[in-house]
C-alpha cells in the first residue's frame, strides 16, 4: 500500500429503533491507500453501505456515528463540524450510487447540474470550459451535447456516466462507488467498470468499491474486504483472497458463487440466514451459520489471524487458534 | 406425499419427446401516437419489435434459458409461450396443439400444466392471505376439492417439497418471510398444481448469493423428483452454465445463437455470445486479468424500428458492409444455430 488515505478506525455506526440498537457497523478497521481500488463486498444487510455513508456523514436520523475514528489525510471526519464536513464532500470525496436517476435533478439540464457542484468548489474556474472536457472524460464525444440534455433523455449506463462525471468534477482523491453498475446491463456494467478503472489510473485517485457481486471484485480491485454483520471477518489482497480464503463465510461465498468459466454439478450454499439485527447472536456473528463452529465462537469475539503478512492477509476467526482446538466439540444450534 | 408424486409418476410415464413449441412467434407492440399527430403525418403508426421471429423447442426434461440484456424481448418471449399474451403471428405449440385454439378444458390443463415463477416474490403472493389460502385458492379451481382437510394436505405437502414447515408457515402472511423464503412458496405454488413445465423469470437475481444457491439447489432436486422441465429467463450466463441444459441467445428481439450450454460456453460463434460473455465478470482474479478483453460498443438500440440487417451490426467489432443491409440467414451445424454472416 502506498501511503494511506482513509484510515477508518474502530467505526460504530448505530440506529436506535424502538425495537432495540441496530449496531449496522460494529468496530471495523479498514484502510485505503492512495490510488488503489478497495473492494467491500458482503449481502444486503451487512452494512457495507452504511459503512459508506458514514465516511461522508450522509447518515439519516435515526443512525449516528456512536464510536470510532475516521482519518482521511490526517483529519478525523467523525469529528468534523458540518461546515467543514461540507468542504470534504464532493470536493475530497466523491460518491456514487446505485440508481442514477435518483440523484439527478430531472428538471434540470445535466450540463446545469455539474455547473453547481463546479461553483460551489471550484469558483474560479469557468464552467463551460470544464464541463465538456468531463463529459469527453467519461466517454461522451463533444459532438453529442450531452450537457444540453435532460435525464430522462438518457439510458442507464449513460446517466451512470453523467453521476461519475459528476463525482470526478472536483478532483477528488477518493471515490466511493456504492453498487455503481448493480441496475446495468452486463455489457454496460463492463463499460461502466472499465471507464472507473481508467478515471482511478489517470487521475491517481483511490476507489472504495461496495458490491455483492465477487466477479467484479476479482475484476477490479486490488485489495477486498468481506463484511458480515457489521464487521469485517476477512481482508486481503484480492489473489489472495481468492486463491486461501480462510474465514468460513469467505469460503462459503466463493463456494456458492457460479462462473460462467465452470459448470458446477453441485451446487453448494450457507445454510441458514443471517440473524437479525437487532439481536446479533454472542461470539463470532457467523457461528450459527458455521458448519465448523465450536463452543468457542459463540462465547467470545473471534480474534485477528495474520494469514499472511506480506498480502496483509488477516482473518476474524477462532479456527486455528489454540483456544478452538481445546473448545468443545461442535455445537449442534438449530439455525 | 400421496398427491405431488401421483402427479409425478403420471409424468413419468409420457414419451420423452417435445412437449413445447414457438413458431416463428412475432410480437408487436403498436406505439401510441396522439390522433391529431397520426392525422396529420399519415404515417403508418411505429411498433416496438419486441419478439421478430423466434421458434424454440423444448424437450421433455430440458431445463432452456433466454438469455439476453434488458430489452431484448425475452420476458415477451415466455409471455408468449404462456399465453398470456397473443403472438401477431406465429405460433405456439404445446402436446401438438396450437394454444390460441385451445377448448376450456384444454385451456385448464395448460394452465395447470405451465407455471411462471417471477423475479420479485413479494410482488407475486397477495399480502393479505395466509399461506394456506394463496394456496389453497388455485387447488379449489383446479381440482374442485371441496373438503378443507384435503386442502391442508395438499398445501402441507407443497411446503414440505420446498423445504418448508407446515405447521409453522401455513398460517403466516407473506410480509413474515425472507425473499428466499418467498420464492420457495411461489414455486410450492406451482407444484401443488402438478405442473410439468415451470417458467422462472429471474428467479433468483433479486436474492443474496447464498440464498440464491439455496433456491437453485431446492429448483434441481424438485426438477429430479417430479421430471419438471424449466424455461429460464435470464440475464446470469454463470447461473446458466451450471444449470441449463440449452441456450438461446436472444438479441433486439430476434435468437442470434442457440445450442448446448458448454458448446456455447467453450466455442460461442456470434459475435454478440462473445461479447455477452466477455463482459460478465468472472471470480478469478488471475482469470479476469488474463482473457481476452472485447471493449464493447454503445448501447442496445431502440426495439422501435431496429437497425436493418444484421441487427446486432451497430454493436458489432466485425461488422462488414454485408452486414448493414442483408439479413443473416439462421445456419444450423449439428444441434446448433447461429445468424451472422461472418460465421460459416
Amino acid at each position: 500500500m502506498n501511503d494511506l488515505l482513509l484510515n477508518i478506525k474502530g467505526l460504530k455506526t448505530y440506529f436506535n429503533l424502538t425495537r432495540g440498537v441496530l449496531r449496522a457497523v460494529d468496530g471495523v478497521d479498514l484502510k485505503v491507500g492512495a490510488g488503489e481500488i478497495v473492494g467491500l463486498v458482503g449481502e444486503s444487510g451487512c452494512g457495507k453501505s452504511v459503512l459508506a455513508r458514514s465516511v461522508l456523514r450522509l447518515l439519516q436520523h435515526p443512525g449516528y456515528i456512536a464510536a470510532g475514528e475516521i482519518i482521511y489525510e490526517g483529519t478525523d471526519l467523525s469529528k468534523l463540524p458540518d461546515e467543514k464536513m461540507r468542504e470534504h464532500r464532493g470536493k475530497k470525496i466523491a460518491m456514487v450510487f446505485q440508481d442514477p436517476l435518483g440523484y439527478l435533478n430531472p428538471v434540470m439540464k445535466v450540463g446545469s447540474q455539474i455547473e453547481e457542484a463546479l461553483r460551489i468548489h471550484r469558483p474560479n474556474e469557468d464552467p463551460g470550459k470544464i464541463i465538456p472536457l468531463l463529459l469527453e472524460s467519461v466517454g461522451f464525444p463533444r459532438s453529442a451535447r450531452i450537457w444540453d440534455r435532460y435525464p430522462h433523455e438518457l439510458s442507464g449506463g449513460m446517466l451512470q456516466r453523467v453521476i461519475i462525471a459528476l463525482a470526478i468534477s472536483c478532483d477528488p482523491r477518493l471515490l466511493i462507488a456504492d453498487e455503481p453498475t448493480t441496475a446495468l446491463d452486463v455489457t454496460i456494467q463492463a463499460q461502466v467498470l472499465r471507464l472507473l478503472k481508467r478515471l482511478c489510473k489517470e487521475r491517481e485517485m483511490a476507489m472504495l468499491l461496495i458490491t455483492h457481486n465477487l466477479g467484479i471484485v476479482a475484476d477490479t480491485c486490488d485489495r477486498i474486504y468481506v463484511m458480515y454483520c457489521g464487521r469485517i471477518v476477512e481482508t486481503a489482497d484480492v489473489f489472495s483472497l481468492f486463491e486461501k480464503p480462510y474465514h468460513p463465510y469467505t469460503r462459503g461465498l466463493l463456494e456458492a458463487t457460479l462462473s460462467i468459466d465452470e459448470f458446477r454439478e453441485n451446487l453448494t450454499t450457507i445454510e441458514g440466514t443471517v440473524p437479525d439485527p437487532i439481536n446479533l447472536p454472542p461470539g463470532c456473528r457467523f457461528a450459527p451459520r458455521c458448519s465448523a463452529a465450536r463452543l468457542v465462537c459463540t462465547q467470545a469475539d473471534p480474534p485477528c489471524l495474520t494469514i499472511d503478512a506480506l498480502k496483509e492477509h488477516v482473518a476474524y476467526c477462532w479456527i486455528g487458534t489454540a483456544e478452538y482446538e481445546k473448545s468443545a466439540a461442535p455445537l449442534t444450534t438449530a439455525i | 406425499m400421496p398427491y405431488l408424486s401421483l402427479e409425478g409418476v403420471a409424468h413419468m410415464s409420457e414419451a420423452n419427446g417435445t412437449i413445447m413449441k414457438a413458431e416463428n412467434v412475432v410480437k408487436l407492440f403498436p406505439v401510441k401516437k396522439s390522433s391529431l399527430l397520426a392525422a396529420l403525418t399519415r404515417k403508418p403508426p411505429d411498433y416496438v419489435h419486441a419478439v421478430d421471429g423466434v421458434s424454440l423447442d423444448v424437450q421433455v426434461g430440458d431445463t432452456i434459458a433466454i438469455v439476453g440484456e434488458s430489452g431484448s424481448g425475452k420476458t415477451t418471449l415466455a409471455r408468449v409461450m404462456l399465453n398470456l399474451i397473443e403472438p401477431t403471428s406465429g405460433k405456439v405449440i404445446w402436446r401438438g396443439k396450437d394454444v390460441s385454439t385451445l377448448d376450456k378444458n384444454e385451456l385448464f390443463q395448460f394452465r395447470k400444466d405451465v407455471q411462471i415463477i417471477f423475479q420479485n416474490p413479494g410482488g407475486a403472493l397477495n399480502p393479505r392471505k395466509s399461506i394456506f389460502r394463496i394456496l389453497s385458492e388455485p387447488l379449489k379451481l383446479h381440482f374442485n376439492i371441496k373438503s378443507g382437510s384435503e386442502l391442508v394436505d395438499r398445501a402441507s405437502e407443497a411446503l414440505l417439497a420446498v423445504g418448508l414447515n407446515p405447521a409453522i408457515h401455513l398460517d403466516r402472511h407473506p410480509h413474515e418471510f425472507s425473499g428466499g423464503q418467498r420464492q420457495r412458496i411461489c414455486i410450492a405454488r406451482a407444484l401443488s398444481l402438478g405442473a410439468k413445465i415451470i417458467f422462472a423469470d429471474e428467479p433468483v437475481s433479486s436474492l443474496d448469493v447464498s440464498i440464491q444457491a439455496q433456491i437453485l439447489i431446492l429448483m434441481k432436486k424438485l426438477k429430479e423428483e417430479f421430471g419438471l422441465t424449466y424455461i429460464f429467463v435470464t440475464h446470469d450466463l454463470a447461473l446458466t452454465r451450471s444449470f441449463a441444459s440449452r441456450v438461446y441467445v436472444m438479441y433486439l428481439g430476434e435468437i442470434v445463437e442457440s445450442g448446448p450450454v458448454e458448446d456455447i460456453f467453450m466455442e460461442p460463434l456470434h459475435p454478440y455470445t462473445k461479447l455477452l460473455l466477455a463482459s460478465t465478470p468472472v471470480p478469478n482474479p488471475k482469470r479476469a486479468r488474463s482473457r481476452e478483453t472485447i471493449i464493447p460498443v454503445g448501447e442496445i438500440p431502440s426495439p422501435i424500428n431496429p437497425p436493418p440487417g444484421c441487427r446486432f451490426h451497430t454493436r458489432c467489432a466485425l461488422a462488414k458492409a454485408i452486414c448493414k443491409t442483408a439479413k443473416p440467414v439462421v445456419k444450423t451445424v449439428g444441434n446448433r444455430s447461429f445468424a451472422c454472416h461472418l460465421v460459416n
